[in-house]
């Protein structure tokens, strides 16, 4: 009876919960399922959502569009069978790959989004790094998270100021918001806001503010002069080419590129 | 040398109490301490994945089909709720994992949360509670357990071992004192018996003897009778003599220690000097016995074992004890029966001695008055 005792006693000291179990089988859980599924990135939801429009008034294809799980979340999401296409805005990373296929169809321009109340219409090089720093008086910077790619395209223009967007967001002197329709309630809430943003998502009253006097648009970025620009394109299962190139058909066509440049892409043009 | 042996059976049945009391002390508390540590930590554990439940089950709602590979924003949102401080895991409905990122230690208690999105249980958040540190503070804590309860241990073997100790010494004492008054009693029963029956017998046959010579009745032989009559008279005087010593009994401690000294540096040539106060109040039998008999046993090995050419003996008075000092020329004690005599005498009357270094002779003793039983 002690040792019984004994026993239990350094059982219960040693032993801990069981972890957590290993992944069993995968189950199915939602269906039915619609004749094309997309997610991905919160830039491309726009146009993916208007092509889903067109391909149903079209060829009466069922293309359902899942709310912004980002561009990892697209690749993933694809890569494990779960949706048909990945929308993305940045280039795969190696490990994610994973013998996906990719397709280009637009750019968009990541541009610095103004609240009404926003006093100014042009900020310098050394504006920007004050605002992200926290140091611009009379403004307030809302951040976006780490894994957002607009970051990226941004930040690779300007060095340096990744590290104060980090320091800024560490510190708990900037709200992150972590999609852009979180962004696009917060510009719209928090007085003389500002935050990095898809210019093809830009709707009033909101408005993008010049760089150092460089206003972002179709012919700024045609041109040059705006550089913080991500292709936008979407990713599939090369066994599930046959069942995704009808949607790519339209989404290369020209009339979807008209409808780009009516939500504010700029279209790629086809290969030749 | 009387041996009582108390301590070490005391010590063989104290000390398995005195391990297992320590080592139950030294187990006991840092394992409770473990025990106690270990549920609060998981507690928390449990507090902190039902606030990381509340998050995903918000995710969900928000992208109810895809919200599994929105890691990054749900990791995101953790974050800005200081979740991932803690080692977290998220399963979806099918256990398959959702990478938050970070690495989880190795030794980890797991609080299991069930996320639940309108009734429906959509994933499981499994929240992490670090052992390692509390196996360290265990560690540590059982360390100086084990110290103190050593210390503890020691405590309680070795106080009352000591005290048992003690008493054995005490006891032993005692039991010595008693039987040297008892041999003291013995020595004198037999003196008197020889004195008033051999003695008184062998008397009254010389006297006898002595008036039939007086009357011519005795030959020649009668005269070689008598001789041996005085032979065997002398005899038994000596006798009685080494039995309890008369001249005590006859002249005091201080007169006999004079008469003895003389006596024996007469017979043996030793040139004994003696150093005695005036006058000492009357000491009790076994105690004056006790005495005379150290220096005749210190004396009797100056001359027979340590071939000394001079003595000394020194009686002087202390505040309630008598000391005794003795030195020589000579070789020491190399006779093991002198000093285990003089030891026993010593210890029977209560007293003390300082016993001199191998090859010396100086002997310090030191007896109390009130540890003779008169």
């Amino acid at each position: 009876m002690r040792r019984i005792l004994v026993l239990l006693v350094l059982s219960a000291a040693c032993a801990g919960d069981p972890p957590p179990p290993a992944p069993s089988v995968a189950k199915t859980v939602f269906a039915p399922r619609p004749e094309l599924l997309v997610a991905g990135t919160g830039a491309m939801t726009p146009l993916a959502m208007a092509l889903a429009r067109e391909a149903s008034a079209g060829t009466g294809m069922r293309v359902r569009v899942e709310p912004s799980i980002g561009s990892g979340g697209g690749i993933a999401a694809t890569r494990d069978g779960a949706v048909d296409l990945g929308l993305v805005s940045r280039p795969l990373r190696a490990d994610e790959s994973g013998g996906l296929e990719r397709v280009d169809l637009a750019r968009d321009a990541v541009v610095l989004a103004a609240a009404p109340d926003v006093p100014v219409d042009d900020l310098s090089t050394d504006d920007l790094h004050r605002l992200y720093r926290g140091e611009l008086r009379g403004l307030t910077v809302l951040l976006r998270d780490e894994a957002e790619s607009a970051n990226a395209a941004l930040e690779a223009n300007y060095p340096g100021l990744a590290e104060e967007r980090r320091r800024s967001a560490a510190s708990g002197r900037a709200r992150v918001l972590d999609h852009d329709d979180a962004m696009a309630i917060a510009l719209a809430t928090v007085p003389r806001s500002v935050g990095v943003f898809s210019s093809a998502a830009l709707r009033s009253p909101l408005r993008a503010l010049r760089i150092d006097g460089v206003l972002p648009s179709a012919e700024a970025v045609a041109h040059g002069s705006w550089r913080p620009v991500r292709t936008l394109g979407v990713v599939f299962r090369p066994e599930r080419r046959d069942r995704v190139a009808p949607f790519l058909a339209l989404a290369t066509s020209e009339r979807a590129r008209l409808t780009m440049r009516s939500l504010g892409y700029l279209p790629l043009e086809p290969a030749r | 040398m009387i041996t009582v042996a108390l301590r070490r059976p005391f010590a063989r049945r104290l000390l398995p109490l005195v391990l297992v009391a320590s080592g139950l002390f030294a187990v006991a508390v840092p394992l409770a301490h473990h025990v106690d540590e270990r549920s609060r930590l998981v507690a928390a554990a449990r507090e902190h994945g039902e606030r990381a439940a509340h998050v995903v089950a918000e995710t969900i709602r928000d992208r109810p089909l895809l919200w599994r590979y929105d890691a990054a924003k749900l990791s995101g949102r953790l974050r800005l709720e200081g979740l991932l401080t803690a080692p977290l895991v998220v399963r979806d409905r099918e256990n398959r994992p959702v990478d938050l990122g970070g690495a989880a230690p190795d030794t980890i208690a797991w609080a299991r949360v069930p996320v639940e999105v309108d009734g429906i249980q959509l994933a499981t958040v499994w929240a992490g509670a670090p052992l390692g540190p509390l196996w360290h503070e265990s560690l540590r804590l059982a360390a100086g357990c084990f110290l103190l309860a050593s210390l503890l241990g020691a405590a309680l073997f070795l106080f009352p071992v000591r005290t048992v100790a003690r008493a054995e010494e005490r006891i032993a004492a005692l039991l010595a004192e008693r039987r040297v008054a008892l041999q003291d009693e013995e020595r004198r029963r037999i003196a008197r018996e020889l004195h008033d029956g051999a003695g008184q017998a062998l008397t009254a046959a010389r006297l006898q003897l002595l008036a039939l010579r007086k009357r011519g009745l005795a030959s020649e032989d009668a005269a070689r009778v008598e001789h041996h009559l005085d032979e065997a008279l002398e005899e038994v005087r000596r006798s009685t003599s080494a039995l309890i010593p008369a001249p005590l009994a006859a002249l005091g401690f201080l007169g006999a220690l004079r008469t003895h000294c003389a006596t024996y540096a007469r017979a043996t040539g030793l040139d004994i000097s003696l150093e005695l106060p005036e006058q000492l109040p009357e000491l009790p039998a076994p105690m004056a016995a006790g005495l005379y008999r150290i220096v005749q046993e210190a004396l009797h090995n100056t001359v027979r074992h340590a071939g000394a050419g001079r003595a000394s003996v020194r009686v002087s008075r202390l505040e309630g004890a008598l000391a005794l000092e003795f030195d020589d020329d000579g070789r020491g004690f190399p006779d093991q029966a002198s000093s285990q005599s003089i030891r026993e005498r010593v210890a029977g009357l209560g007293g003390a001695v300082d016993w001199p270094e191998p090859g010396r002779a100086h002997l310090r003793v030191r007896v109390p008055f009130a540890g003779v039983a008169a």
